[in-house]
């Protein structure tokens, strides 16, 4: 059984790229464009780690990890911020919000990869 | 016995010899009755029955030997049979005793033989069973002290086998020491057969050194010494044991010894059965052995045998620890008082066998605490004295209540008061207790140096006696027959002579001790005291009033100048007045002010009663001014014409007729600011309290003085300062330590938007206030320059006020104010927000494109993408870089109208072109999405004056957001016309419309609505349009509505920029 990644993006080029390199890596990917309705995707798909946008419509990607980390059904799954917020404070307030890991736009696709392998193992 | 065996054998050879005999004889009679005579015949006869003869001799000699062989061989036989058996180790057989002869005897013995045997082999078995059981090791050593023999136990003790020590040398298992002893040991065994003991160490295989004890006994054999048998007993526990135990002794000992204190054991008989060195040292070498009644208290039977308290006694009767102290004599008979502290001293069945007896010698404290005692009581009496002198001031009454006192005390019969009278020198009784008028008649006078009295006002020394009829050195004295035996005598001493004397005596005899002596004295010498403060006490009281009137005068004359001069401010007023004010006090005619100048010459400022040249100058340095100002003391002439002295004096003065000068110096601290010289034309004469006070006077005129001269200056540089402060727009305010607002100027008024008159005199607190941090004030008045930002509200507005604090210090360094400059910087904080803001968010929006460019550049260079997939990343690339270089101009352009760089170029632009040019810019768009774009131009809109490129790119962002928001084949339209001096240009869509939500934040930077998410776009385009609009001075309206449409009307002055308004007001 292949590790199952879940990205949620409002930028399909972002969805793309990931999906490209994560799938040629082996893994299973699960693209989800919007925030409104994940928690039930996520539920049902229960992927081994989701790259999470913070600044997409309705929900934010704040509050679904918010959301993602007191549910006790899916809380246990890594959560990778991936987002344009450079700041320092965005960082802290990322991971304060339970992500494991903060990732700033641009990023490096290759870069990304091996940190999620690193943690949900190949 | 012997004989038996022997009557045997004789009764056996008798026999034989009858058998033998007796055919002899029957035959030879049988020969000779037949021959019957002796002859040859007979011989012949003989011979032939002789072999018949001879064979029945054998055969009766068989048969008697074998009768008796039998009854002597078979206990023969049967002692062989059982010497075999007991060879072979049989003891359990008994021979029979077969005959009473000797060989029953034989066995008799072999019987008892065989018993002894069993016994000792029986005996000897045990032995050796003991010696390989027993617990110690065994040796036996040959002559040559070589082992012999060792038990099973040595093996056990000391690891040799048997068969290793068998033939080594004794001296092998010994070191040095051990030898040497072993050697001394055999050598005296040897030579006196002793068995010895004694301890020394073996080597035992694994090369431990065990500690023995040897018990060697020689083996005699022949009264030679042949060999030793040495028991060897391994003593490491005991020997171990055995140090603990020396250890723990020696340690108690070493503790018994080094203690301070006496420690004895006592035992139920009293005996002292040990004592450390203090013990001995204290009651005598020899007290082990004794009995402790006989030590401690020379007594003949224990103590509580007399009913006192013994506590070795208790401690055996009681089972209980005792303490108790106790009086004991020293082996020199000296008494020691003793802390004892016994407890008992039990076995191990807990039954007491001793009492410890721990002996701390407390003599010296209990000494020390009845010496204590002692002086409690002196010191209380002293106390009790002391307080009835100082109860009342009337001589008579403490004289009275001493002598009272003292009686009491001392348990006297009573006394009396000899008072001197210095005019008759004679002492004369003033009070007296316990005896008759008669006697006081007679001995109630003595003169001086007279009787015990008399000797004693004389001398000032204490006389007492413990009778004074047996006294030797009373020789004269109406006493002696009075019946009175103890007897003191005390001086009353005052500070330079003899006051009185008290007397006490009694009739019985008392001995005063030195103790009780020189309390005595000391009471007289107290009351002496007393009675000399009480006269003091009187004159003072005179003199008292007078002084209290002069203080509250001088009070008055304080009160009133400092109040006059705390409200001068002008210099002359502030002379004058201390003038006039000094002159009444001193009652004098006139006075002059002289003030010291820089150049050090006195200037005459003022002069009062007395008129002088004016610029009256004085220099030279012999003139009193002069002097009092180098010397900074006053000199007073109390008549400048009858006294002799050294100073010039001013022609002037003595012209004008002055008797009396007084030059007082003007002083604040150690600085001279000039000199007052009081004149009188009459001789004066001024006390000193009265100079004090002038001076006084001086001083406080000095410091309102200096004030008025400084207030003076600081006038003229305060109104340069004012109309500073007030020019700047900073405000500013100054504190005073206290926190109190001392000045502003008027900007604080705009910056604080409180009048000056609500800030001057109210705390700082009151007024800035809000602050982020810590109050800068504060700071200040701590001494730091500091900054702070209070926030304030302004018509709901909120302002940031930055406010700088310094703290101003005198020259001491002592922050006496602080002073605020308040700054208003909203603005400039709004800036850096705003600048913060932009490009918090421009670094932002720029991620999202770099993301897709440096991303997919990877990707495509790692070779994750191919073929089409690599056509679609490159196509994305390409469109995410032409957003961000789209971006980055509209931002730049914003930024260039905002910094006002671009100025419209405003000229007669004609609509049908501008409409064609957007055509031309959107036909493709169009074309893709079928949006058919329709046209209208109003009247009067086809020309007007306008930045044809401002127009051209807001029109431009309006249509591409409308083609952008739509669906395929929707519907744009631009519409023209003219309204209100007003150019309207209206463009219509029939696109998603905006949601009401997003309307009100159309036009913020980067701010893209729900429909952000599918199309593409910067979020910059509005904003342009909206800073575009601001150059033209235009403004644009947006409708909207969700699912219809968007119409956005952009609103240009029909005359271009700068003349909209001009048309509105016209």
């Amino acid at each position: 059984m292949p590790k199952k990644v879940m990205v949620i993006d409002d930028e399909p080029f972002i969805l793309m790229m990931i999906e490209d390199k994560f799938k040629r890596a082996g893994l299973d990917v699960v693209t989800l464009r919007e925030s409104k309705g994940a928690m039930e995707v996520i539920k049902r798909e229960k992927p081994d780690l989701i790259i999470l946008d913070w600044m997409m419509p309705e929900v934010s990607g704040i509050d679904l990890c918010k959301q993602i980390k007191t549910d006790p059904e899916v809380s246990s799954i890594p959560i990778f911020m991936l987002t344009a917020k450079g700041q320092e404070d965005d960082e802290k307030l990322g991971l304060s919000c339970g992500a494991d890991r903060y990732i700033t736009k641009p990023f490096s696709p290759r870069t990304l990869l091996e940190v999620v392998l690193e943690r949900i193992g190949s | 016995m012997r004989i038996r065996i022997v009557f045997k054998l004789l009764a056996m050879l008798a026999l034989f010899g009858v058998a033998l005999v007796l055919p002899l004889w029957l035959t030879a009679y049988r020969i000779l009755s037949q021959e019957g005579a002796v002859g040859e015949k007979v011989l012949e006869r003989f011979y032939q029955e002789m072999p018949g003869i001879l064979f029945y001799a054998f055969f009766i000699g068989l048969v008697i030997s074998l009768a008796f062989g039998k009854r002597i061989l078979q206990p023969l036989r049967l002692l062989k049979e059982a010497a075999i058996k007991v060879k072979e180790g049989d003891f359990s057989l008994r021979l029979q005793r077969v005959s009473e002869d000797e060989i029953g005897e034989v066995m008799e013995v072999f019987n008892e033989m065989i018993d002894s045997l069993r016994d000792k082999t029986e005996e000897l078995s045990k032995k050796e069973l003991y010696i390989n059981t027993m617990q110690d090791a065994l040796w036996v050593v040959d002559s040559h002290d070589r082992v012999v023999d060792v038990n099973p136990a040595f093996t056990r003790i000391f690891g040799y086998t048997r068969e290793e020590v068998l033939g080594t040398s004794v001296y092998d298992f010994f070191d040095r020491e051990g030898k040497s002893i072993v050697a001394q040991e055999i050598a005296q065994k040897k030579s006196k057969g002793l068995v010895s003991s004694y301890k020394t160490y073996i080597y035992a295989k694994d090369g431990r050194k065990v500690p023995v004890m040897i018990t060697g006994s020689p083996i005699l054999s022949g009264g030679e010494v042949v060999g030793k048998i040495g028991v060897i007993k391994d003593i490491s526990e005991i020997d171990s044991l055995m140090q603990e135990i020396e250890a723990s002794r020696s340690h108690l000992r070493a503790i018994m010894e080094s203690l301070e204190d006496a420690l004895i054991m006592v035992d139920r008989d009293y005996r002292i059965i040990q004592a450390n060195r203090v013990a001995r040292d204290r009651y005598g070498e020899e007290i082990v052995g004794r009995r402790c009644y006989e030590v401690l208290h020379l007594e003949t039977a224990p103590c509580f045998l007399k009913g006192e308290e013994c506590p070795v006694h208790i401690v055996f009767s009681e089972f209980t620890s005792h303490r108790t102290v106790h009086r004991h004599l020293t082996f020199d008979g000296k008494i020691v008082f003793e802390d004892s502290h016994s407890s008992p001293v039990r076995d191990k069945t807990g039954q007491i066998i001793a009492v410890l007896q721990m002996l701390r010698d407390i003599t010296e404290r209990v000494q020390r605490e009845g010496e204590l005692k002692k002086r409690n009581a002196e010191l209380e009496l002293l106390n009790r004295l002391s307080s009835l002198l100082s109860s009342s001031l009337r001589a008579e009454e403490v004289l009275k209540k001493v002598l009272q006192q003292l009686i009491e005390t001392f348990e006297m019969d009573g006394g009396g008061v000899f008072l001197f009278e210095e005019k008759s020198r004679f002492l004369n009784c003033a009070y007296h207790i316990g005896v008759s008028e008669e006697f006081v008649r007679v001995a109630g006078r003595v003169k001086l140096g007279e009787d015990i009295p008399g000797r004693v006002a004389l001398t000032g020394e204490v006389i007492t006696t413990s009778d004074v009829s047996a006294d030797q050195r009373i020789t004269r004295s109406i006493l002696k027959h009075s019946g009175i035996k103890g007897y003191c005598c005390i001086p009353i001493k005052g500070k330079e002579k003899i006051i009185g004397v008290y007397c006490l005596f009694k009739y019985t005899e008392h001995v005063f001790g030195p103790d009780d002596e020189r309390l005595l004295e000391s009471i007289g010498e107290m009351t002496g005291l007393a009675l000399e403060n009480i006269r003091l006490y009187e004159q003072m009281k005179g003199l008292f009033e007078g002084q209290r009137q002069r203080r509250l005068k001088e009070q008055e004359i304080l009160l009133k100048l400092s109040s006059a001069l705390s409200t001068a401010i002008d210099e002359p007023e502030v002379i004058e007045i201390t003038l006039q004010t000094a002159i009444e006090y001193l009652m004098a005619d006139g006075a002059v002010f002289w003030e010291l100048r820089p150049s050090r010459a006195l200037v005459m400022r003022l002069c009062k009663g007395i008129t002088l040249k004016e610029r009256h100058q004085k220099s030279d340095i012999y003139s009193p001014e002069m002097v009092v100002l180098r010397d900074r003391n006053v000199i007073l002439f109390g008549d400048i014409e009858g006294e002799p002295h050294d100073y010039y004096i001013d022609e002037e003065l003595r012209s004008r007729g002055v008797r009396t000068m007084l030059c007082c110096p003007v002083m604040v601290g150690e600085k001279v600011l000039g000199v007052v010289t009081f004149v009188s034309f009459t001789k004066r004469r001024y006390p000193e309290e009265d100079i004090h006070f002038v001076r006084i006077l001086l001083s406080i005129f000095a410091v309102a003085y200096e004030r008025t001269h400084y207030y003076k200056r600081s006038l003229a540089d305060r109104g340069l300062a004012e109309s500073i402060l007030n020019a700047i727009t900073e405000g500013v305010c100054t504190v005073d330590r206290e926190g109190k607002v001392l000045t502003v100027n008027n900007a604080i008024t705009q910056i604080l938007g409180l009048p000056p008159d609500y800030i001057v005199g109210r705390h700082y607190r009151d007024i800035l206030k809000n602050f982020a941090y810590s109050c800068p004030v504060e700071e200040a008045l701590k001494g730091d320059v500091s900054t702070g930002e209070m926030i304030i509200e302004d018509n709901g507005r909120e302002r940031v006020i930055q406010v700088t604090s310094v703290p101003l210090k005198d020259k001491n360094g002592l922050v006496y104010a602080a002073v605020q400059v308040l700054r208003d910087i909203t603005r400039e904080r709004e800036i850096d927000r705003l600048k913060t803001e932009i490009v918090r968010s421009v670094s932002h929006e720029f991620r999202t494109p770099l993301s897709a460019i440096v991303g997919m550049t990877e990707m495509l260079l790692d070779g994750d993408v191919t073929g089409d997939r690599a056509k679609d990343y490159l196509r994305i690339m390409y469109e995410e870089g032409l957003r961000l270089s789209e971006m980055v101009s509209q931002l730049l352009d914003i930024s260039r109208l905002e910094g006002g760089l671009i100025e419209p170029i405003l000229e007669k632009v004609r609509m049908d072109e501008v409409v064609e040019t957007l055509k031309n810019r959107f036909s493709e768009r169009f074309r893709q999405k079928r949006i058919e774009f329709r046209c209208s131009i109003g009247e009067g809109t086809e020309e007007f004056i306008t930045d044809r490129e401002m127009l051209l790119q807001i029109l431009t962002n309006l249509i591409d957001n409308s083609s952008k928001y739509s669906d395929d084949g929707a519907v744009i339209e631009l519409e023209t016309k003219v309204s209100d001096n007003y150019v309207i240009i209206k463009v219509v869509d029939t696109g998603w419309g905006i949601p009401s939500e997003d309307l009100s934040h159309l036009g913020k930077r980067f701010f893209r609505g729900v429909h952000g998410q599918k199309t593409k776009g910067t979020g910059l385009g509005l904003t342009l349009c909206r800073e575009i609009l601001k150059r033209l001075e235009g403004k644009m309206e947006i409708q909207s509505k969700i699912g219809e449409g968007t119409s956005v009307s952009v609103y240009l002055p029909l005359q271009g920029a700068g003349y909209a308004e001009k048309g509105d007001g016209n």
